[in-house]
């Protein structure tokens, strides 16, 4: 009897262990994972430095704020590092050059979602992120079904991209006036309520 | 009652992690918990017998000893590794039964199925307990089939074989080493428990295989998980591939000598992960510099070498966010130290710099020099020399360039795998 139940306490604490431990554990893992690539292609240019956290981050507040779920929402913070994983592959020339694209260095960086999405797709623990990378930058009155994280993290990242060119007003403006365009309006909403409560 | 046979036959996982990087383990985690869960077993079977006895100390004895074997093999990409568990009530012949025991462990490695097959009909292992570990199998399959296996044999010894009183109990173990180990424990305990014919067998039985069966689940659930890592940190390695040309296969081959010779110098098991991780993410910083500087074939100037000096620093910044692997950005940092001190990026000299950013340092220099890829993409600013010259070359630098201590085993690494094809 004593053994059958220090047995039982055994298995309790196996369950335990797989059912709360683990999962904080494996999530945790797929943040740093996802931190380390998004550094990894800061590095690659001065501009990028430190954007990929913030862009993370600011996905993680808006899906707050639409009432998306604890999941989807962690699947929207890792993807929002991945994003643009694809730019690891457009010559740092372009990347660092301060001044305006030629039309051709524009459609070399506008290649990174695909470029990105199929780097994605090499690695067995990132492919579920794929659809998410890809998509990205798809405009949504092309193809409004697109996943919701991918929406997101399109509206988030050119809102913080704006916003370290043109500043936080006249970012909100930008992306405002491509509402229902280029942007999710229900994103945009979220993203006008957020900006405003801070 | 006659002869009681206990044959199982195991399949082991098969992990593709092993084919992309030469193997980054965590065996050495789940023997240390085989071995404590072991001995946890054994404590509470004497408690509950009441009883000193042999049997159950051989018990013990023997899952030691096929894990001793285990680690002794060392080698973990084993085609066909087998072992042997016995259930002996007599002592000394028990003891005689571990002594073959643990030799064949030891040659884990090398037994062909032939001599398997002489083994296992010869009438000496009547009351044996043995396991075929065959590789090749998926994780999933291999759960269902441990489930499958359990269940069944629960229903069999509870419902059919306790009544009739059949001698025989056939099944089948599947798992991962530190399973196949646990279920090898509880088959020798079962048996030994049938012999004794105590009365607390039925109750013990069922703990055992209860304890099993949530262990194994656990465990399998914790490899997963850091099977994923390990598959993150190479995903991580792999980004350099679209940035540059050559430098994905660089980073697997000084993955795999980084292994070798570091199991040369002793380093143990465990830590041998985090090296062969730091192998694989050493040049990670490379991506920050300008492909053209990468791929420009004549000299370069103060400016390029300048920024080429910065990567090791970048890779450190990159690896320092994957806390697990806080250790291994130390090493990177080093990983272009000399050992007279003139190296970059902070001047370290001898015994300040990791060894383990020594061992990079050296591979590093050897697979520059020779240059040799199975995808076709060489070094493009220096033509590959013969791994002789190369040899040669590092010979020279010892004592200024390079660490002597770990020189000397690097170059019987290399020596040994002569005429390999890596």
């Amino acid at each position: 009897m004593i053994a059958l139940g220090i047995a039982l306490a055994f298995c309790l604490v196996c369950v335990l262990f797989s059912l709360f431990h683990l999962p904080s554990i494996r999530t945790s893992r797929m943040t740093q994972i996802g931190r380390a690539i998004s550094t990894a292609v800061e590095t690659r240019s001065p501009f990028l430095d430190g954007m990929f956290e913030e862009i993370s981050d600011l996905s993680e507040q808006i899906s707050v704020e639409m009432g998306i779920g604890k999941h989807d929402r962690q699947t929207t913070k890792v993807a929002a590092l991945l994003c643009d994983i694809g730019l690891c592959s457009v010559p740092s020339a372009i990347l660092q050059k301060t001044e305006e694209w030629t039309a051709e260095e524009q459609a070399l960086f506008d290649r990174h979602t695909e470029i990105g999405a199929s780097i994605v797709k090499q690695s067995a623990i990132l492919r579920k992120y794929s659809t998410i990378v890809q998509h990205h930058h798809t405009k949504y009155e092309v193809e409004p079904m697109t996943p919701v994280a991918s929406r997101i993290i399109g509206v988030a990242a050119d809102y913080v991209r704006y916003k370290r060119v043109y500043g936080a007003s006249r970012a909100m403006t930008a992306i405002d006036r491509q509402s229902g365009i280029q942007y999710d309006p229900h994103v945009v909403n979220s993203l006008k309520e957020l900006v405003s409560l801070q | 009652m006659g002869s009681r046979v206990l044959c199982y036959v195991g399949l082991r996982p098969q992990s593709k992690q092993l084919k992309q990087h030469e193997g980054v383990s965590d065996r050495t985690l789940e023997i240390a918990l085989a071995i404590t869960l072991s001995l946890i077993l054994v404590t509470v079977a004497r408690i509950a017998t009441g009883t000193l006895s042999w049997v159950g100390l051989t018990a013990a004895f023997c899952t030691l000893c096929f894990l001793q074997g285990r680690i002794l093999s060392r080698s973990f990409v084993v085609q066909i590794p087998f072992f042997l568990v016995c259930a002996i009530k007599q002592p000394f012949l028990g003891l005689g039964f571990f002594a073959i025991y643990t030799v064949f462990t030891i040659l884990a490695a090398k037994v062909t199925i032939k001599r398997l097959t002489v083994i296992l009909s010869s009438e000496l292992i009547t009351y044996c307990t043995f396991a075929i570990l065959l590789p090749k199998m998926t994780p999933e399959l291999w759960l269902f089939s441990g489930f499958a296996y359990l269940t069944l044999r629960t229903l069999f010894s509870m419902l059919i074989a306790s009544r009739s009183g059949w001698p025989l109990d056939v099944g089948a173990i599947s798992g991962s080493w530190a399973f196949v180990a646990t279920q090898a424990f509880v088959s020798t305990a079962t048996a030994i428990f049938y012999f004794e014919k105590t009365e607390v067998t039925q109750t013990l039985w069922l703990t055992l295989t209860l304890v099993s069966l949530f262990w194994t689940f656990t465990v399998y659930l914790y490899q997963r998980a850091h099977d994923e890592f390990g598959k993150g940190v190479v995903a991580l390695s792999n980004l350099l591939n679209y940035s540059h040309v050559y430098t994905g296969s660089h980073s697997r081959r000084v993955a795999y000598l980084a292994r070798e010779t570091g199991r040369r110098l002793g380093i143990p098991e465990w830590k041998l992960d985090y090296l062969v991780h730091a192998a694989l993410l050493h040049d990670i910083g490379k991506i920050a510099v300008n492909e053209k500087i990468l791929e420009k074939p004549g000299r370069l100037t103060d400016e390029e070498f300048a920024e080429i000096k910065k990567h090791p620093v970048t890779g450190q910044k990159i690896v320092s966010n994957l806390s697990e692997l806080k250790v291994i950005s130390e090493w990177i940092r080093h990983h272009h130290e000399r050992y007279d001190g003139t190296g970059y990026p902070d001047r370290l000299d001898k015994r300040k710099i990791p060894i383990e950013s020594h061992v990079i340092s050296i591979i590093d220099a050897y697979d520059a020099m020779t240059g040799h890829s199975a995808d076709g993409h060489r070094r493009l600013y220096r033509e590959p020399v013969s791994s002789e010259e190369a040899i040669s070359e590092i010979k020279r630098c010892t004592g200024t360039q390079f660490d002597p201590r770990i020189t000397k085993h690097f170059i019987r690494v290399i020596e040994e795998r002569k005429g390999k094809v890596l």
